[in-house]
């Protein structure tokens, strides 16, 4: 043995205790190794709200979303959701033409619990029966999952407005807003929880403020017109942006961060995830722009690097390229944290072109596409990319709604 | 039969000890657990095979310097971060032991992947040259050379390691054997 034997053997006594052997079965079992690199990290991850386990991402072992669902989600006693969806019922939709004809079930949200139960949203709107083929994009009433799957909100028609719901207590917040129906259709509608549910924000109508909500005070504060949630933090800082190449962040209190321009870091669509002081996102490093016509941003992102900047500053703080990212990655971009140093990014599965079959196109005699996704979790330190999940689905159109997106 | 019959055994038997390892390749706990869960998906794959006539261990430790060799992105934020202290002469022993040891971590992160997996290789699991080919998939002789590059190495980054360094020379270590 050496001196330098001994030092290397000091610091490797420093490795903290792992705790593999069940996770490393589970994996096996399921035949699932490429999701396995990122349920290693699993156990439990910290940040904010509370603990978050990888393996909750994906859908129930690969089974292919089904849309035979006859229970409607009950008042209270529901368990934390594990994802939600819309298939339109494996149905062709063609807006202006047979859209009417989704009324009822079929326009239906189904949520989907940790327990493997899946019920359908009657109260919550979901697909536009009325919807124009111009408008053919703004295809549903907007739903979402906070990360830990407690809460969800969604558009109630009744009210009409935003509704938080605690799906084990079954109690409900509205946001306050009115927004009829027909407004939706036209402009469409944005949602943002914070990682534990507590705060929401709404947009819709770019002509009117936006809401940001605390919903254990009651207090709320406007979001200034033109302004677009993205991302709230479990503090409740609300990061926003601004015809996609502006960047700023708001409090209830009112503090605002110095408006950023993006410009120089060639964004794709959006900011993404924030820890109070940086800003996250995924880059095209070395990539020109690709501006639609509109200016609305790259037409078709295609990420290579993670960029850390400073929110007040907009300096880079760091960049780094993706590795073991699967060709095909294409994203929004990232949309929370999953712990300190992870990004949660969700992929539609047909654009993917992995080691694990899947179809983008008509396959199996079915006449469907795969309309599934793919979650993965992007290291911001190392660039390390993993995926932590799918949702298999075969549809004509489909949205599947991943907590923490 | 259950085709995966003994390897919850097995990770649990020797989980620690590959952590140890992976600790020291990536110097990062975070980065480790997810190099090993990588290899133990991998021997996964592999095990009613590996069960019946192979090495686990072996496969293992095989596929967790394989993956760590293939990140090539070294972590250049966290490297631009970090910086070596030289140690003040006429500390006490206990002391100048962790400065080495802080040191170390900092040159070890400054190598390059297949240097720092030698390092660890040789001098860590005190592996011959011929066991170090083997899990590199090298010849001997890219081992020594690669030793050799990666002591000067470290001896360039931590002026201060030199005497820790002095009985770690590859020829040395390989006539003793």
């Amino acid at each position: 043995m050496t001196r330098l034997h001994d030092a290397l053997d000091a610091i490797a006594q420093e490795a903290p205790p792992v705790d593999l052997a069940e996770r490393a079965i589970g994996t096996a079992r399921r035949g699932r190794f490429r999701t396995l690199a990122s349920v290693a990290a699993a156990a439990l991850l910290v940040c904010g709200g509370g603990a978050v386990a990888l393996n909750r991402y994906g859908g129930d072992d690969q089974r292919t979303i089904s849309t035979q669902v006859s229970d409607v989600l009950p008042d209270r006693d529901v368990g934390s959701a594990r994802y939600a969806y819309l298939d339109w019922c494996k149905r062709d939709w063609k807006p202006g033409v047979n859209t009417s004809s989704f009324a009822g079930e079929c326009a239906q949200w189904r949520i989907v619990t940790e327990e493997g139960r899946t019920f359908r949203m009657p109260q919550a709107l979901g697909v536009y029966t009325e919807q124009s083929g111009e408008k053919y994009m703004n295809d549903s009433a907007p739903l979402v999952i906070s990360r830990d799957g407690r809460r969800i909100a969604y558009y109630s028609e009744q009210d009409p407005t935003v509704r938080v719901r605690d799906l084990a207590s079954g109690e409900e917040w509205p946001v306050g807003t009115a927004v009829d129906r027909a407004s939706l259709v036209q402009h469409g509608g944005l949602i943002r929880l914070s990682p534990d549910g507590r705060y929401v924000a709404v947009a819709g109508d770019p002509r009117e403020p936006g809401l940001l909500l605390d919903t254990s005070s009651g207090r709320s504060r406007p979001i200034p017109t033109g302004w677009w949630p993205r991302f709230i933090s479990q503090e409740g800082v609300l990061l926003m942006i601004k015809n996609e190449d502006q960047i700023s962040t708001m409090s209830l209190d009112g503090e605002r961060a110095p408006t950023v321009l993006s410009k120089d870091l060639r964004p794709l669509r959006g900011v993404l995830a924030l820890d109070g002081r940086t800003i996250a996102m995924l880059t095209e490093g070395d990539r020109p722009d690709k501006v639609s016509p509109e200016g609305i941003g790259p037409v078709n992102p295609k990420p290579d690097s993670v960029t850390i900047f400073d929110v007040g500053t907009g300096e880079v703080r760091s960049s780094v390229k993706l590795r073991g990212a699967p060709k095909g990655l294409w994203a929004m971009g990232p949309g929370g944290w999953l712990d300190e140093d992870r990004l949660l990014i969700s992929v539609p599965s047909g654009r993917l072109d992995s080691a694990t079959p899947r179809s983008g196109g008509p396959g199996a005699g079915d006449g469907l596409w795969d309309m599934g996704q793919t979650a993965f979790a992007v290291n911001v330190r190392t660039g390390q990319v993993h995926e932590i999940g799918t949702y298999p689905l075969r549809a004509q159109t489909a949205n599947v709604i991943v907590p923490g997106l | 039969m259950d085709r995966y019959e003994g390897f919850r055994e097995f990770v649990s038997a020797r989980q620690q000890v590959l952590m140890r390892t992976a600790y020291l390749l990536t110097g990062d706990a975070h980065l480790a657990e997810d190099l090993l869960q990588i290899a133990f998906a991998k021997v996964s794959r592999h095990w009613a095979k590996l069960a019946r006539d192979g090495n686990p261990e072996a496969y293992t430790r095989r596929c967790l310097i394989n993956e760590f060799v293939s990140w090539r992105r070294q972590r250049r934020w966290h490297a631009e971060l970090s910086s070596a202290h030289p140690p003040d002469a006429g500390r006490a022993g206990g002391e100048n032991d962790a400065l080495h040891r802080m040191a170390l971590r900092d040159a070890l992160d400054k190598l390059a992947p297949r240097q720092r997996a030698v390092i660890v290789l040789r001098f860590y699991e005190d592996r011959s040259v011929q066991e170090t080919a083997e899990l590199l998939r090298c010849s001997p002789g890219t081992v020594k050379s690669q030793t050799s590059d990666a002591l000067d190495r470290l001896r360039a980054l931590a002026p201060e390691l030199a005497e820790l360094l002095s009985d770690a020379d590859p020829v040395h270590q390989e006539v003793t054997r």
